[in-house]
């Protein structure tokens, strides 16, 4: 049996040890480390510049006894850097499970409240050794003080805001097939593609002559006519599964279209420069879509809306897919028509008011 | 509508087109305006002024031409340098997120990072207190925007909130060597403070300085004793400046002011107002607003008044 001293001496010896191996790298200090069963359990900082991040370990997430640790990067490795879009607070931190976990965990970070604007999502990013990349990880919940997110990933991570107009799109389309769950991404996302060949591939671009004003202008007042459709029966379902708001469709179609419109006169006049005429860049337009749902579904609109329209996403009506698609594809259209109009010229004085009704979708 | 090979300087213009100057009144970023169609000197060690050109019938134009359009703007916002825009608009509400105090870092649009650091009176409301400090450092931050034009920032821009009402906030903004431009290959280096008041509404603005300086690709610009303001009258808006402008794409200095206000109302050009600009040994070239909102008057050297208009003077 060790001496006093001896016990010392050995608990020494461990945190150099840790510090060495399966815990805290060169570069990094551990912060916390905690054992947890299959009883589940709690890791905490509770001080510091991460004081109030947390892992919480649901009952049966792991199967035995596992050590996780959550450490401070002092001295960054050279990990690849933010992508565009992600905005994070410093410093980055290092998670760890031994053994490495099947199931997944909650992890929680501090923040001090809400982004003000609509676009911007609280959001954690996590580091893909294998792809050398920053993944976005979007929130299970979030708070004025916290958000958190589930993961099975265990590596370095990052946490602040999201910046939707500027992210990468694959990114997003990771993170929100992840959020959606897979069954109700793909669904999206096929309709999405139907969509937008029927409007944008076959309708729009393919046959337009974009210095005839007059054809532009009758497209927008076809397509507008689709999506005052799809917004006519998203009016409907809204209504019917989500009960009653404090406000009204109106206001959401109108968050929707002011966000569509923002990110498509930002992208879109780039294209007019370079690449007019392949407009057909469907992960392009993706991005656009994922990042409307995302700001459909988040807490930042849901906020501002004072209204919880979570359960179009939980338990989707017949036909309601179908109809986001619609009304996102013709929203992106009028815009692209919109900006082709006036960037040919088109006769925007006369007709002013026949413009802006052509190509403003109906909410 | 192929536009698929098209020209760098194809691209600005375009870029001022669509992006700066709808409808009409162009007001570029400011570096740009005053260096684009400079030759000049310049080089390393600190910049200093040169003598005062002379104004004579065959210069007036182009160096009127020269002062409008460096010192021109048709909204509140274009006041502010681009970076002093973002810092206030995006970082400053972003540093409010933060907790525990913790720094931010923001990736560039295309390349590079901005470390956002700072201290908040009012976390809940970040920027609104006297006393609130941002600190921006970029690295090598290439951001592209809605535009083709890419926008290159490297170095520290640091703004300190000195006084906020409910109606006005006035900032002491601090250029440390701070280098912007539009690509690596073109970048000019800004040192210099300068004091802004902007209204919180956004419909004035106005920016001062002692003096700034910039350098880069050969040429060299002293802004000196500079005021800029816009502020919304009782129609239109009211526009004025002065200063002294040491190169830029002024061969020399000129010393400028605004007697009287521009009027602008909104998307179109003034119809009233008037700038003088005096050169060496008291010449002058004074530009006078024309009712019409079209024509201008310059008078040069107390001359015969010489008829143009914005478009011409614009070109």
């Amino acid at each position: 049996m060790p001496t006093p001293s001896g016990r010392l001496w050995i608990a020494a010896l461990c945190v150099s040890l840790w510090a060495c191996g399966g815990g805290a790298r060169s570069g990094e200090v551990e912060l916390v480390r905690r054992t947890i069963g299959p009883e589940g359990g709690t890791v905490s900082v509770t001080s510091g510049g991460l004081n109030g991040l947390r892992i919480d370990v649901p009952t049966q997430a792991v199967a035995t006894p596992t050590t996780f640790t959550v450490s401070e990067v002092t001295v960054p490795p050279a990990l690849s850097p933010l992508p565009p879009g992600f905005a994070a607070f410093k410093p980055t931190i290092r998670i760890t499970a031994s053994p490495a976990i099947s199931g997944r965990v909650q992890v929680t970070f501090p923040v001090n409240r809400f982004p003000a604007g609509a676009d911007e999502v609280l959001s954690a990013f996590s580091y893909d050794d294998a792809s050398a990349a920053w993944s976005l990880v979007l929130p299970r919940a979030a708070s004025a003080q916290e958000v958190t997110v589930e993961t099975g990933h265990f590596s370095y991570w990052r946490w602040g805001v999201a910046l939707l107009h500027e992210a990468p799109g694959d990114s997003l389309a990771q993170a929100m097939a992840e959020w959606f769950g897979q069954t109700f991404y793909a669904a999206l996302q096929a309709e999405l593609q139907q969509k937008y060949d029927q409007i944008v591939t076959n309708q729009l671009v393919e046959p337009i002559n974009w210095t005839n004003c007059e054809k532009i202008l009758a497209l927008g007042n076809v397509i507008g006519a689709i999506a005052d459709g799809a917004a006519a029966d998203l009016h409907g379902m809204l209504a019917q599964t989500c009960g009653s708001c404090d406000v009204s469709l109106d206001t959401f179609m109108s968050s929707l279209t002011k966000y569509v419109q923002l990110e498509m006169r930002q992208l879109v006049v780039s294209s007019f420069v370079t690449a007019m005429n392949t407009l057909t860049h469907v992960n392009f337009f993706m991005k656009l879509v994922l990042q409307l749902s995302t700001a459909i579904a988040f807490e930042g609109l849901k906020r501002d809306l004072h209204c919880d329209y979570a359960c179009l996403f939980d338990d989707p009506p017949p036909g309601m897919i179908a109809d986001l698609a619609t009304y996102y594809v013709a929203a992106v259209a009028l815009v692209i028509l919109d900006i082709g109009y006036r960037y040919d010229g088109c006769d925007v004085s006369t007709s002013g008011a026949q413009v802006s009704a052509a190509f403003t979708p109906a909410r | 509508m192929d536009r698929g090979a098209a020209a760098e300087e194809e691209d600005l213009v375009y870029y001022a087109s669509i992006m700066r100057c709808a409808p009409v009144g162009c007001a570029p970023v400011l570096l740009l305006a005053l260096f684009s169609c400079g030759g000049g000197e310049g080089g390393g060690g600190s910049p200093s002024p040169r003598p005062p050109v002379a104004v004579t019938s065959s210069n007036a134009q182009a160096i009127a031409s020269s002062v409008w359009l460096g010192h021109t703007v048709s909204t509140a916002d274009q006041v502010l340098p681009d970076q002093v825009r973002d810092v206030l608009d995006v970082y400053f509400p972003l540093l409010g997120l933060r907790p525990n105090t913790l720094p931010l870092e923001i990736a560039c649009w295309t390349s590079g990072m901005v470390t956002v650091d700072g201290s908040l009176a009012d976390e809940e409301h970040p920027g609104m207190s006297a006393g609130d400090r941002v600190t921006a450092l970029y690295h090598r931050c290439l951001q592209t925007h809605e535009s083709p034009i890419r926008d290159m920032a490297d170095g520290t821009l640091a703004i300190e909130v000195t006084s906020s009402t409910s109606a006005a906030r006035t900032l002491s903004i601090r250029f440390d060597s701070l280098k912007v431009g539009i690509s690596e290959a073109l970048m000019f280096t800004q040192v210099g403070e300068a004091t802004i008041t902007r209204s919180n509404d956004g419909s004035a603005a106005s920016l001062s300085t002692d003096l700034l300086t910039a350098t880069g690709g050969g040429q060299i610009l002293i802004l000196e004793d500079y005021l800029q303001s816009f502020a919304p009258g009782d129609t239109g808006n009211l526009l004025s400046f002065r200063g002294t402008q040491s190169g830029g794409d002024i061969d020399g200095s000129v010393t400028f002011d605004t007697p009287t206000p521009f009027h602008r109302p909104a998307g179109a050009y003034p119809d009233a107002g008037e700038l003088v600009i005096t050169g060496a040994a008291g010449s002058s070239v004074v530009v006078q607003a024309q009712p019409d909102g079209v024509r201008v008057l310059l008078v040069v050297n107390g001359g015969a008044p010489i008829e143009t208009t914005w478009d011409a003077l614009e070109e």
